[in-house]
């Protein structure tokens, strides 16, 4: 029974970490590049979380702006800056990246200051559901509910429309791509706003769980990257299982050994990696 | 319709093209014959903009292609299937076909009828089709952009002797359509079935130029000097 | 007299009147200068800021001291103990920095002492770790903040007299020296009180994610939920507690909490009906204490919280000190702080001499429900206070 409910909550931030995997390897698999900023986008989803809620007195509506709002913002980088270092090396790559995260997090700490703050689980939601002798929050099933459909509609997006096509495309060959005719900055740019678009989301529903605080960045970023090598850069799928994994690895550890909780998580990574050295579905 | 204008262009510090210069005319197929080295690639990738020259112009319709994006001068109406074919091995055929689709007389359903086989591999994953297939569907796939012009990067490398000639009515019908086509190929055989016109490439220079009928008077030589191993 | 004498005798007399100034100038010591160790940036840069308002505070405020007034010199402690000992070094080199006050981290509190121990300088801290005061003590080093043998005898103890049903408790602890410390204060005081010890779940200071532990503790059926963690391990544990439906099962104990700042990032929602141990509350009736709140609005518009009494007090101290033995010189200074009595932000405080500790209350307070708050700050109401520190063969310091 206790299995069970260490199951869910596996799932649940299994769901979350998925999410946020999932932009950053399909930024990886098309565009080649390596973000380091991807942790401060999820913090940047909460804080926009923070303050759309307090402006209207509805998570919903943060929640339906906020993520787009971030896309936005990486789009805006993206056509600025991001663009001019595709060619370059990945640690030039990794460098711009932590410097944008840096500035994100000394931003969010003059405008919102440094310490951190709490979003309330939005009415409707607040409260729990009785399972058997358990309980279990309302909020934690809709995340799970929530992030299934977004998974689902992630799918679909790239394995059903032209949009998506491109992108599965571009990740093999960006260069055919743009002989077949199709403006592969806009390619970029879009994918790179999706991607981030996804942590900003992620970073959005975490909230009322986690609440924020100027340093979350980096520390989801870690796990971000494990979850992405152990299911296989670039991959979707991979993604989702590896999201999964770690999700129901780190909830289980802590029923069976708490304070390994967070090792097992990369004792996974390695395990998976001497098996399969490019993660589950990766690609040479 | 297109026309190259002593084009020059590096590697690095390779200069790989000397100053070519030929054109191809609306609705001719013109052959591009070499050795293996001579920059028959090159000046293809320098058309499409994969390679930018150093100097030297490159006009399509009248419009210098020089310094665009290759996205751009796709748009424009010309369409490269490369050396290697570029097929996306994770797409299916009909995904690798339906994403290069462009608005025109070529459909999906049109390039399946002349493309039977692929109508049959049509939900196979591109990498799991043989070579020929796999050339097949480049060549369909470029068909569907509706281009104005095809370039072909050497079609029949590697191919079995049966499917050149299935290649070869491909692109036979494709002519009749009016599409121009600039065909790069080793196969003088094949060129003289097909082509209008050609040209020979020898160390980054046009070294001949002449119509099927000179070609077919000078052909001895013109094997022997530029195209013998 | 004839030219020459009275040119001479003018001169010597000018010379007379003019001496006792220059005189003075040239005999005075320089200011006494307070050099902060402030976590301005990196971190813990939300604490620093704090605690300097509060040093500042209590050096404009300050009159004179030994007849001039006290400087005050910031030094930015990054969160990093290696860098903060080499600006302390600096300082006490190129400036002959005496006096020092503040550190956030109890690692970089132990490591300033050490150096400051060794030129015979004055330095006191705000940190929490028991070693500071234990066996880690020095001549030159002081802690203002109650550790954790009392803040679990001041929370624990009237918690469950007032509650002596609650039998059954749970605890979770983050896994380093500082949790461990108050989990085996815990246990010693569970044993005492007939308490049951139902369970313990370990976490490490990086978690995040409660779930897995709190899905145990509620597996136990505690009567009390005791959250060892703070800052943000004792905020997300809570926060999860609360969406998990904890709070209607059981009280919630947080031994050891940040106070004003920390309950602000919460809100009154998550806090309501919680026990929470505090080192300080603006709101407790006392002289100093007043008089810092009222000071610390004029001047900043906020209400006084932990890190800013904290380090508000501590320079205070060390300026009293200085003027009660009368000269600048350390030892002299350590002297008269061994054993100092004082009113200080929780009422009546004292020096301990044996091991610098500062006797004073520890808190607990349970949070207010929003409808009950009569201002944005009044999030908790105190519960019971009171001053428990190790006595006699307890006291682990053995200064040389």
């Amino acid at each position: 029974m206790l299995y069970l409910f260490q199951v869910l909550n596996g799932l649940g931030l299994g769901m979350i970490y998925f999410l946020i995997s999932a932009g950053l390897t399909i930024i990886f698999g098309l565009l080649n590049f390596v973000n380091f900023a991807h942790g401060a986008f999820f913090m940047l989803g909460g804080y926009l979380c923070w303050s759309l809620t307090e402006l209207t007195g509805n998570f919903w509506i943060s929640l339906l702006t906020g993520p787009p709002l971030v896309a936005f913002l990486a789009w805006a980088a993206e056509v600025t800056l991001i663009r001019r270092i595709y060619r370059l090396p990945h640690t030039f790559h990794i460098l711009v990246t932590v410097g944008i995260a840096l500035i994100l997090q000394e931003t969010t700490i003059m405008i919102w200051g440094p310490i951190g703050k709490s979003i309330p689980v939005p009415d409707g939601l607040q409260g729990v559901v009785k399972l058997w002798n358990f309980t279990y929050p309302t909020y934690r099933l809709f995340l799970i509910a929530f992030t299934s459909l977004i998974g689902f509609a992630l799918w679909y997006l790239l394995e059903r429309t032209r949009f998506g096509g491109l992108v599965r495309a571009g990740s093999e060959s960006a260069e055919m791509v743009a002989l077949l005719g199709t403006n592969i900055h806009r390619l970029f740019a879009r994918t790179f706003a999706l991607g981030v678009g996804l942590a900003g989301l992620a970073g959005t529903l975490s909230a009322p769980i986690r609440g924020i605080h100027p340093f979350m960045g980096p520390e989801v970023l870690g796990i971000a990257f494990v979850v992405v090598v152990i299911g296989g850069m670039g991959s979707f799928t991979g993604a989702l299982l590896g999201g999964l994994l770690v999700g129901l690895v780190q909830s289980l550890m802590s029923t069976l050994w708490p304070e390994g909780a967070s090792l097992m998580i990369y004792g996974t990574m390695a395990a998976v990696i001497l098996l399969r050295p490019y993660g589950l579905f990766g690609r040479a | 319709m297109l026309i190259l204008s002593d084009v020059h262009a590096y590697y690095g510090k390779s200069h790989i093209l000397e100053g070519v210069s030929l054109s191809v005319g609306r609705g001719e197929l013109v052959s591009l014959l070499g050795r293996n080295g001579a920059g028959k690639t090159t000046t293809l990738r320098s058309i499409v903009g994969v390679l930018r020259p150093a100097s030297g112009s490159v006009t399509f319709e009248g419009r210098e292609l020089v310094g665009r994006e290759i996205y751009e001068t796709a748009r424009a109406g010309i369409s490269l299937v490369p050396e290697h074919r570029g097929i996306f091995s994770m797409l299916t055929v009909e995904e690798n076909l339906s994403i290069a689709a462009r608005p025109g007389e070529w459909t999906l359903k049109k390039i399946f009828g002349l493309f039977p086989v692929l109508y049959e591999r049509r939900n196979n994953g591109g990498g799991a089709l043989s070579g020929g297939e796999q050339q097949m569907l480049a060549i369909a796939r470029g068909l569907l952009t509706n281009p104005k012009m095809l370039l072909l990067d050497e079609p029949t490398e590697g191919l079995a002797p049966v499917i050149v000639d299935d290649i070869v009515k491909v692109l036979a019908a494709v002519r009749q359509t009016g599409i121009a086509v600039l065909l790069v190929e080793q196969n003088l055989l094949i060129c003289e079935k097909l082509a209008d016109r050609h040209y020979v490439l020898e160390e980054g220079r046009i070294v001949y130029s002449g119509s099927a009928e000179d070609f077919a008077r000078d052909r001895s030589n013109v094997r022997d000097r530029y195209l013998a191993i | 007299m004839n030219r020459r004498t009275f040119l001479k005798t003018g001169l010597a007399a000018a010379s007379l009147l003019t001496a006792p100034p220059l005189l003075r100038r040239a005999l005075a010591a320089d200011p006494v200068t307070f050099y902060g160790l402030k976590s301005m940036s990196g971190a813990y840069a939300s604490y620093g800021e704090f605690a300097e308002k509060g040093s500042k505070l209590a050096v404009d405020d300050y009159g004179l001291l030994l007849g001039e007034k006290p400087r005050y010199v910031t030094i930015d402690t990054e969160g990093n103990p290696g860098r903060t000992v080499r600006k302390v070094q600096e300082a006490v080199q190129q400036q002959n920095a005496r006096f020092f006050g503040g550190c956030t981290l109890s690692s970089t509190a132990l490591a300033v002492g050490k150096e400051i121990n060794k030129v015979g300088g004055v330095f006191m801290t705000p940190a929490g770790a028991d070693e500071i005061t234990a066996s880690e003590c020095n001549k030159a080093t002081f802690r203002w903040t109650v550790p954790t043998y009392g803040a679990i005898q001041e929370t624990v103890r009237p918690l469950f007299a007032s509650n002596p049903k609650a039998k059954r408790w749970y605890s979770i602890t983050p896994q380093y020296v500082f949790g461990e410390a108050l989990l085996t204060a815990a246990k010693n005081l569970f044993a005492e009180l007939g308490i049951e010890h139902v369970g313990n779940s370990y976490h490490s200071t990086q978690e995040q994610e409660y779930s897995g532990y709190l899905t145990n503790a509620a597996a136990a059926n505690p009567d009390v939920l005791l959250i060892l963690g703070f800052g943000g391990n004792g905020a997300s544990c809570l926060r999860q507690a609360a969406n998990f439906g904890m709070k209607s099962k059981m009280t919630i104990l947080l031994a050891w909490t940040q106070g004003l700042d920390w309950f602000q990032s919460l809100g009154p929602d998550l806090l309501e009906g919680v026990y929470l141990g505090a080192q300080y509350w603006h709101q407790v009736d006392a002289p100093v204490n007043n008089a810092l709140v009222k000071r610390t609005r004029e001047v900043y518009g906020i209400n006084p919280n932990y890190p800013l009494a904290g380090d508000y007090i501590i320079t205070k101290i060390i300026f009293d000190a200085a003027a009660k033995a009368g000269t600048a010189d350390g030892a002299a200074v350590i002297k008269a702080m061994e054993g100092m009595r004082y009113e200080g932000p929780t009422g009546p405080e004292m020096i301990r001499a044996q091991d610098h500790q500062v006797i004073k209350d520890y808190y607990l307070l349970r949070g207010k429900a929003k409808a009950a708050m009569k201002d944005r700050d009044d999030l908790a109401t105190v519960v019971s206070s009171g001053k428990s520190f190790p006595e006699g063969d307890q006291i682990l310091c053995k200064m040389s």
